[in-house]
């Protein structure tokens, strides 16, 4: 099991934070801005694909999606901030993890720190700190690509 | 039966209000409101007693503080998410004013007016030592952070309203009234949208 990439997005698509753990290709054309615009886009355009192909009338979520080599694991908060993990298909179901690190980090660290703007990237230490130690406790998290038994 | 319902959500609220208060960290109730007192008898100074500019002051701050509060809120109160505006008022004044200031506040509103509420606030912490001199009275609206917050907090969950003080007990008034009137439903704008 191995835990790939972590992405923070505001409600206008800016990617305010991101950090990599296993990950061993490097992103497309080593940009990662790039990967930040397609994520972003492709986050927002899943949603609305998932409010509008709804069987039911409440509002639906998207929780995650998986391709033949990775899961994409997302939480978003009423307020507009979009958590999303990369994995291996092995990973379990991480959206309660994504909420942890919302309501025990994200809220603590950087929404009230007073120097943290809005629209401006996390550059607060103890909160890359505090996520770090959290993903490398999970399960999910392996260092090695045998890692585990 | 929808009457039976409506008290079970009451009855909800405030159990998630008082669940929320008692989960949070508290801060000594004397030192909370005097250094707001202190920051409102500063203001006055900074401005030679202009209450107008106070008042937008306080309005500011307390928009400042609204939009980083409500995700303390959503992380911490259990409170499920509001289908309506309406929603929003017992939501604020039974769960969310219980958790960062101790009270609770009646909901005042009208089926006519479905884009309107009033928080009736009883108690009012903010007010402890204060009476307001003659020449403020009637001009200054001493709490005007708590519109600024509630401004704040609705606007970060795509509701975009007016708030402000109508009634304060500290200019006589039999009540403290904050009326919110929704102005726009926000929608959620990508930046790449335009390009």
């Amino acid at each position: 099991q191995m835990i790939f990439s972590f992405y923070i997005f505001n409600r206008t698509g800016l990617c305010i934070f991101y950090e990599q753990w296993n990950r061993r290709r490097s992103p497309q054309g080593g940009n990662l801005d790039q990967e930040f615009k397609l994520m972003a886009g492709l986050l927002y355009s899943l949603k609305q694909f998932v409010t509008t192909l709804s069987p039911k009338r409440e509002s639906d979520s998207l929780i995650c999606f998986k391709t033949s080599k990775f899961k994409l694991h997302y939480f978003e908060t009423q307020t507009g901030y979009r958590f999303a993990l990369t994995t291996d298909l092995a990973a379990p179901d991480l959206k309660e993890e994504l909420k942890q690190v919302y309501s025990a980090f994200f809220v603590d660290y950087v929404v009230k720190d007073p120097t943290y703007q809005q629209n401006q990237q996390i550059v607060n230490q103890a909160f890359r700190e505090n996520l770090d130690r959290y993903i490398r406790k999970l399960p999910a998290f392996a260092v090695t690509p045998t890692g585990g038994l | 039966l929808c009457f039976v319902m409506a008290t079970q959500v009451a009855t909800l609220q405030k159990k998630q209000g008082e669940r929320a208060f008692e989960r949070i960290e508290k801060i000594n109730a004397e030192l909370f409101t005097m250094t707001y007192g202190a920051t409102v008898t500063q203001f006055l100074r900074d401005n030679n007693d202009d209450c107008d500019a106070v008042n937008k002051l306080l309005d500011n701050m307390g928009y400042n503080i609204g939009i980083r509060l409500i995700d303390e809120f959503l992380a911490k109160s259990g409170a499920t998410p509001c289908r309506n505006f309406q929603d929003t008022a017992e939501v604020i004044a039974k769960v969310g004013l219980k958790m960062f200031l101790g009270v609770t506040a009646n909901v005042a509103s009208s089926i006519d007016e479905p884009n309107v509420y009033s928080l009736l606030i009883e108690e009012n912490p903010l007010n402890l030592f204060v009476e307001l001199p003659e020449e403020l009275r009637g001009k200054l609206w001493f709490s005007n952070v708590l519109a600024g917050v509630v401004r704040g907090a609705l606007e970060m969950v795509m509701y975009r309203v007016e708030s402000k003080f109508v009634k304060d007990v500290l200019r006589g008034d039999d009540v403290t009234e904050i009326r919110v009137t929704l102005q726009e439903l926000l929608r959620e704008k990508f930046e790449g949208d335009d390009e």
